[in-house]
């Protein structure tokens, strides 16, 4: 197919769309400085969180695989990073690419199971790793440390030493928009489009050449990545982590998370997210409401709303934008992985219209 | 040694329930009911509330209001849950694809335990002994009073399940429901109402589970979570379908358990193995090791 060369007007809608994500971005890096120490570490802690939670937000809504040990996967990590740190009095922030290596790891151990597995059997496989990191790893002093937990040493760049959540918060704030980004640019690749793909129809993806296995691995190595990501970020903001750091309760927690966000982008991740876990933060006081809210807001999302806020977010934003006649060649060399998903639900609840029209013929 | 084999056995006996009720749903809706476990913890506090009485301080209190009307009440409570999950998850997804069905359970899951904490807290609570008394020697072994009541409420759940599914209406209405749901239906079988009754049925076995297993170790809001990993690998060597299967899975378990747990003293092996069991199950042979027709 020939090239789209953009229009001038495409062209000053993109450069518009960076400077906004630009402005955000030194936004949420600069902002926060204003306030007190205690509302930047809770924010340091949230951001944390969705790191953690945007690794299975790719495995669960981009490949469309499950996983209900991710708690355990950010912890493996950052005991691992707590303990080089403690053990070689090395900052912890120079163990952030080990913790993402370790995590990757972790992740494709559990692929190996998974990829047997189908189905609820994954959920199973994963429930029980999950159990096991819990139960026996977290109670290994090789690896937690004593009960007290371990404790790294002061997170440190060369010559600078970060010794409250305000001087440290520049560096924990710029690698989450790093983070971001990085998945934005995952998000457009074809690793996505193709991860979808799998998910939407993995025997149509294989006809067309698409290596299912590849992803399925690939998937779980990338939410172990996130999640070692999160776990190394977690001793860098804390300096302490314990075995109850990660209970096995998290796992379901980010998987609420998750599902409730919705195949797309991480907004909805970060949405839900920010909302559960910073609520629960900021707002002692509704602490208990904001628990509830979650597993209410998940059941409400699979029976209601099954395109997640992701889906809505969406709708709302396709309001604003011009509806211009396009050729249909065009649309589809440059068809989103948002698009690809809304058509693949499209098609999937006419195939279901249609499935119930034939059993109520069948009826009448 | 054959002390801890037989306490293992016993331990083993609830394993087995657990695994059960958890088949019980699986033939009822092609669904591992994550809530499970929660569902018999909640059961379970609400039996140890109305015997023992709240204190202020959200502690169980110690006093002894009888055993009956405690346990009645628990298990309607267990049946109650059991259905509202079936009304609120799973009749809504009855199209959708079973792994929805069970990140739903895990929603209800998480919603228990946060109602859970909300009324007695996440600490360790007082639990009474079920029944006093002195325990029988068989063999020069002694079985306590504990371990008579947990054999005796497994034989009468057991024998009662059985007799459910083979010799009434409403059982092979059930087993019809679980064969194929629409052709039920055409035939005149209720299928919500055999949906939930099959959910309610499984909310009962959770409470009874979990008031049986409650004093023989921590009695917390999540004490659930571990006995749950047991009662799912009982119930996946059963195959999700086979009742004597699981039920038979869960007492090796139990006394394997136990032979683990009295040779290496290292905290969470048995978790470990469990782990292992339930992965190599999955990798090798995914249909369990005994299936059964409905």
């Amino acid at each position: 197919m020939s090239a789209v060369v953009p229009e001038v007007s495409e062209r000053k809608q993109a450069f518009a769309k960076r400077l906004a994500i630009a402005i955000v971005a030194i936004a949420l890096v600069g902002l926060p400085l204003l306030f007190s120490q205690l509302t930047i570490y809770r924010l340091g802690v949230v951001l944390i969180f969705v790191v953690a939670a945007i690794g299975l937000h790719i495995l669960v809504n981009w490949a469309g695989e499950l996983s209900l040990c991710h708690a355990g996967m950010v912890g493996v990590p950052a005991f691992v990073v707590a303990g080089l740190s403690e053990r070689f009095d090395v900052s912890p922030l120079l163990l952030v690419p080990a913790g993402l290596v370790v995590g990757a790891g972790v992740g494709a151990i559990v692929a190996l199971p998974a990829l047997r597995a189908k189905g609820l059997q994954v959920a199973l496989v994963t429930f029980a790793v999950g159990i096991a990191i819990n139960s026996y790893f977290f109670n290994q002093s090789w690896l937690v440390g004593p009960a007290s937990g371990r404790q790294a040493a002061v997170p440190s760049l060369g010559r600078l030493t970060f010794n409250t959540s305000k001087s440290l918060y520049p560096v924990v704030g710029g690698l989450f928009v790093l983070i971001v980004l990085a998945t934005w640019g995952l998000y457009r690749s074809r690793v996505a489009r193709a991860m979808l793909w799998v998910k939407a129809d993995p025997e149509a993806a294989a006809v067309f050449g698409i290596q299912v296995r590849f992803y399925r691995i690939l998937a779980y190595v990338l939410a172990g990545a996130f999640a070692g990501l999160s776990g190394s970020l977690t001793v860098v903001w804390t300096r302490v982590v314990s075995a109850q750091s990660f209970p096995t309760t998290l796992s379901f927690t980010y998987l609420l998370v998750v599902v409730i966000a919705g195949t797309g982008f991480v907004g909805g991740v970060i949405v839900i997210g920010g909302l559960l876990e910073g609520g629960a933060l900021f707002i002692s006081s509704a602490a208990t409401w904001i628990n509830y809210m979650g597993p209410i807001g998940l059941v409400l999302s699979l029976t209601a709303n099954k395109n997640g806020i992701n889906g809505a977010m969406r709708q709302v934003l396709s309001r604003f934008e011009p509806s211009e006649p396009v050729a249909l060649d065009c649309v589809l060399d440059e068809m989103s992985p948002d698009a690809e998903s809304d058509l693949d639900s499209d098609l999937r609840r006419r195939r279901r219209n249609s499935r119930w029209s034939t059993l109520a013929g069948r009826r009448g | 040694m054959s002390t801890v084999v037989v306490n293992g056995l016993f331990v083993g006996i609830v394993y087995g329930l657990l695994g059960v009720g958890l088949v019980v749903v699986y033939r009822g809706s092609r669904v591992i009911n994550f809530a499970y476990g929660e569902t018999g913890m909640i059961g379970a506090f609400v039996f140890a509330e109305l015997r023992g009485g709240l204190l202020a301080n959200r502690q169980l209190g110690s006093a002894d209001h009888g055993l009956l009307v405690p346990l009645l009440a628990a298990v309607a409570v267990g049946a109650a849950v059991g259905a509202g999950t079936e009304l609120a998850v799973v009749r809504p997804l009855r199209n959708a694809s079973r792994l929805q069905v069970m990140v739903g359970t895990l929603a209800v899951d998480s919603l228990l335990l946060v109602i859970a904490v909300q009324r007695w807290g996440s600490g360790v609570q007082f639990t009474n002994p079920l029944i006093g008394g002195k325990g029988v020697r068989i063999a020069g072994l002694s079985i306590e009073p504990q371990q008579l009541l947990i054999a005796g409420c497994a034989a009468v759940t057991l024998l009662g399940l059985w007799a459910l599914y083979r010799f009434t209406s409403f059982g092979l209405r059930l087993r019809a429901s679980a064969v194929d749901p629409f052709a039920a239906g055409l035939v005149g079988v209720n299928i919500n109402l055999t949906s939930m009754a099959t959910w309610a049925l499984a909310g009962a076995l959770a409470t009874v589970s979990a008031i049986l297993i409650a004093p023989l170790g921590a009695f917390t809001t999540s004490f659930m979570i571990s006995y749950m990993v047991r009662g799912l690998a009982a119930a996946l060597v059963g195959g999700l379908t086979s009742i004597w299967g699981a039920f038979a899975a869960g007492i090796l378990l139990g006394v394997g358990e136990g032979v683990v747990t009295f040779k290496s003293p290292i905290t969470g092996v048995t978790d470990l193995a469990i782990a292992a069991l339930i992965l190599i199950l999955m990798v090798v042979r995914p249909s369990g090791l005994v299936r059964t027709a409905y």
